[in-house]
């Protein structure tokens, strides 16, 4: 069945769901939830994502899922996921997660399969946008590292633990492996970097996550890592070597050693009031090889320090209106954060000051407003702006969501 | 990593203090009424009734399974999920989407009609649900006093 045939199916499926205002399909204990998503862009000045500067409708998303309940402590599901944001996604269907979820008791349950990573507070919930207020997440979870955060095959051991007169602690450790595509948003960064990526050959994986929610009403903060490698073979298209250096085949092996991803964080809820704040450190050595066979292979290694955080805060008003804010920073180079070492210093930092306005419909339909300025051009991708990427960007956003 | 949490733990001390000046405290529903099938023999607390809603308990102390159920008739499922889990419906209904769209979880049984959620606490061992105070429980059921 061609992949249009099935967006159709699905849209069908959909459209059927909003005018019967069902929360859930049920077919033989078999539960079925699902969203679609069509959002617009527009920016002033760089191209951000997608091709923004002239707006663009290139950015949509939809996802369903089946899960059955065979025990009230065994349970088995997966989730379909289709996305298109600029070149990347292209409403290429795939497995979002799939596993199954046994919990022996509450403090300790496993889930094996292909599973979400824990990443910072919201990362599992990056693609489902009916359960936040704005429409693109803090650069902490910024769209081009989803590929390599997204999710990993492997097995999940999961829990919480009340402790008297201290609260409670939720933990999660998920070891495995993880696949990244090549047609991925990391090529893409790595493309800026001057590469272009054949193969990705990523080793193992390991996360963990530890939530303590004190005796204090509303509020959590905790700390999540993720610690892998990742091997590319690539072809050079632009970096700065010294001498030509294109052969038969790949042109250089990359690899991220010991990479870690490392995000702190705290959330506050107060009524109809949320604040949250998360400070994100990425480290690990990038080592690229050359791979001429006539010379000696020369070796470089790129110490990686990159450092974002932001602070949010939201506040719903009504059922029907909801109102959110954040203030974003991402350092590509912590140790070189003035940009001292860069052609043009703004390059060194990527600021984001961001404003969103919801409206619930309906419980399963959302409408979504959101206006960001930028300034700085870490995030901006050369090969969307090859004519320079500019200091400022004023960028806008509108999105609607179903989901059932 | 200590000293971070640690330091986040005297940030949101802080902030907890300035929320508290400002607002006042919540009070405990009293039009609501606790019930569970007549074979739960544990004192409860407001604290596991909140875990248990939120899916975080998930055993009675003799190792049976806790399965609870929603009564969704608007005013009491309101007043429940406000002064019992503290949070809003809103956000309520946020925390289970979310385990339903990242496999986490399922959603909770939810009946419209405090009859059908009596009914089914009534035949299903481990079961817990509320319905508003005025309501007449059947045999089989049982209200529960909470341990405060």
């Amino acid at each position: 069945m061609s992949r249009l045939l099935v967006l159709r199916y699905y849209l069908l499926i959909t459209i059927f769901f909003i005018i019967s205002n069902v929360y859930a399909f049920t077919y033989k204990d078999i539960h079925m939830h699902g969203f679609i998503s069509q959002g617009y862009m527009v920016s002033d000045r760089n191209n951000y994502l997608a091709n923004t500067h002239k707006g663009t409708f290139e950015f949509n998303d939809a996802a369903i899922n089946f899960s059955k309940q065979f025990y009230p402590n065994f349970h088995i599901g997966c989730q379909l996921y289709s996305r298109d944001i600029g070149n990347v996604g292209n409403n290429k269907i795939e497995i979002d997660w799939a596993f199954a979820d046994y919990r022996l008791t509450d403090s300790i349950g496993f889930r094996l399969g292909k599973i979400k990573i824990p990443h910072g507070l919201y990362n599992e919930t990056r693609d489902i946008d009916m359960l936040r207020t704005f429409i693109f997440l803090p650069p902490v979870y910024y769209d081009i590292s989803r590929s390599t955060i997204n999710a990993m095959n492997g097995i999940d051991i999961y829990g919480n633990y009340q402790v008297e007169n201290i609260g409670g602690f939720e933990y999660q450790i998920l070891n495995g492996a993880k696949r990244i595509e090549t047609e991925s948003g990391w090529s893409r960064y790595m493309e800026r970097r001057g590469m272009d990526i054949i193969d990705f050959d990523t080793g193992y994986t390991g996360c963990g996550k530890l939530t303590w929610y004190p005796n204090i009403e509303g509020l959590r903060l905790g700390v999540t890592g993720i610690f892998f490698d990742i091997n590319a073979d690539a072809e050079i298209n632009m970096f700065p070597l010294p001498m030509p250096y294109h052969i038969a085949g790949p042109d250089l092996q990359y690899k991220l050693d010991k990479f870690q991803v490392m995000v702190k964080y705290i959330e506050y809820t107060f009524q109809e009031i949320i604040l949250a704040a998360e400070y994100m450190t990425f480290r690990g050595d990038l080592i690229i090889k050359t791979l001429a066979p006539e010379i000696q292979p020369i070796v470089f290694n790129i110490p990686i320090k990159t450092d974002a955080f932001y602070m949010s805060m939201t506040y719903r008003l009504t059922d029907f209106f909801e109102m959110g804010g954040y203030y974003a920073v991402f350092w590509p180079d912590s140790s070189d954060k003035n940009g001292k070492t860069f052609l043009q210093n703004y390059l060194a930092w990527h600021q984001e000051t961001a404003i969103c306005l919801r409206f619930d419909i309906t419980e399963y339909l959302t409408f979504k407003t959101e206006a960001h300025l930028i300034e700085g051009g870490a995030l901006m991708m050369p090969q969307d702006n090859p004519e320079g990427v500019e200091r400022r960007t004023a960028l806008f956003l509108l999105k609607l969501a179903w989901s059932f | 990593m200590i000293k971070s949490l640690f330091r986040l733990y005297l940030i949101s001390m802080i902030l907890n203090v300035l929320f508290q000046i400002v607002s006042s405290t919540c009070v405990l529903a009293k039009d609501i009424k606790i019930i569970v099938h007549s074979d739960v023999q544990d004192i409860i607390s407001v604290n596991d009734i909140r875990n248990i809603f939120l899916g975080k308990k998930t055993q009675w102390t003799n190792n049976s399974r806790i399965r609870f159920v929603l009564l969704t008739e608007e005013q009491t499922y309101r007043t429940f999920i406000k002064h019992y889990i503290r949070k809003t419906l809103y956000q309520y209904r946020n925390y289970w989407r979310k385990k339903v769209f990242t496999g986490t979880g399922m959603m909770p049984i939810m009946y419209g009609s405090c009859d059908q959620c009596v009914d089914y606490v009534n035949r299903t061992k481990g079961a817990i649900s509320f319905v508003p105070a005025n309501y007449t429980v059947s045999d089989g059921v049982k209200e529960i006093i909470l341990d405060y």
